[in-house]
């Protein structure tokens, strides 16, 4: 993690909602290939979070789907660190992870350099942090 | 516009900073592609919404501090609002020479622009807030 102040952030806030994803997508796409990365990383980046808003939306009841998901997008000389705001689902799933979550989740492993989950209660969300690193 | 709550709503905020206005066009994009918007209405809506954004960078050009520009998009089923919001600035008013074509100057082009996309538009300063505030709304044809 860079220690200096990032060159520039830009925010987003959707409603908790299947549909909005394409607008988070869409716009992560275009914050992304505004930073030196290639085709193929600013479409990583954009797999990433799509597949990271639809896990957050998933894990949610009808209830917290009213409240929105925010995304922090900040951009350094030598990455982009995103930052993914869900709120925290009351319960825990009942159930044991589909394949389609697990699919999910190791792909935004696989597709960005770094991945942090954490859980703020005290907040009241659920804490994703990506980042990609510009590759020299 | 009387103020009630949307279905939905969208929240985007910018650097005050021409590159970024590509951000806030496809933004609004994936919004008003969501709804029962034709394709030339959808383009009219990226169309406005990135002149007001440049606007609002214009007003800010020659503030040397880093400013953001927020987007609020308000979704409900028959129409589409978008509020652009920018701090206000005081800025000594700029020289502009008289344009030898006889055409209004660029800013008020751009004016003329999101009037003629847009179907209702209004312009207010919050001094108390301390923000200049574009909202510009499109209905869903009938």
């Amino acid at each position: 993690v860079s220690a200096t102040e990032p060159l520039f952030e830009v925010d987003l806030k959707i409603p908790a909602r299947p549909e909005f994803v394409g607008v988070a997508r869409l716009s992560i796409a275009r914050v992304a290939s505004l930073m030196p990365f290639s085709f193929d990383e600013v479409e990583d980046i954009r797999l990433a979070v799509g597949e990271a808003a639809t896990r957050s939306i998933d894990r949610l009841d009808t209830e917290a789907r009213r409240q929105s998901i925010g995304l922090k997008c900040q951009g350094y000389d030598d990455q982009l660190a995103i930052e993914l705001r869900s709120p925290l689902a009351q319960f825990p799933p009942p159930r044991a992870p589909s394949d389609e979550e697990d699919l999910g989740s190791m792909l935004v492993h696989i597709l960005m350099d770094e991945l942090n989950e954490e859980e703020r209660p005290d907040e009241g969300v659920h804490v994703m942090r990506m980042v990609k690193q510009v590759t020299k | 516009v009387p103020e009630t709550k949307p279905l939905a709503e969208v929240e985007l905020v910018i650097p005050s900073r021409p590159e970024y206005v590509g951000v806030a066009r496809l933004a609004i994009l994936g919004v008003a592609s969501r709804m029962r918007f034709s394709y030339d209405e959808v383009e009219d809506i990226r169309l406005a919404v990135g002149e007001a954004c440049t606007r609002s960078i214009d007003r800010l050009n020659g503030d040397a501090e880093d400013r953001s520009i927020r987007l609020r998009c308000l979704i409900d089923a028959n129409r589409l609002t978008i509020e652009v919001r920018n701090p206000l600035v005081k800025l000594p008013p700029r020289e502009v020479p008289p344009d030898p074509t006889g055409l209004p100057p660029e800013g008020d082009l751009s004016g003329v622009l999101i009037r003629i996309l847009m179907d209702e538009v209004h312009t207010e300063e919050r001094a108390d807030e301390g923000v200049h505030l574009l909202r510009m709304v499109k209905y869903v044809a009938r």
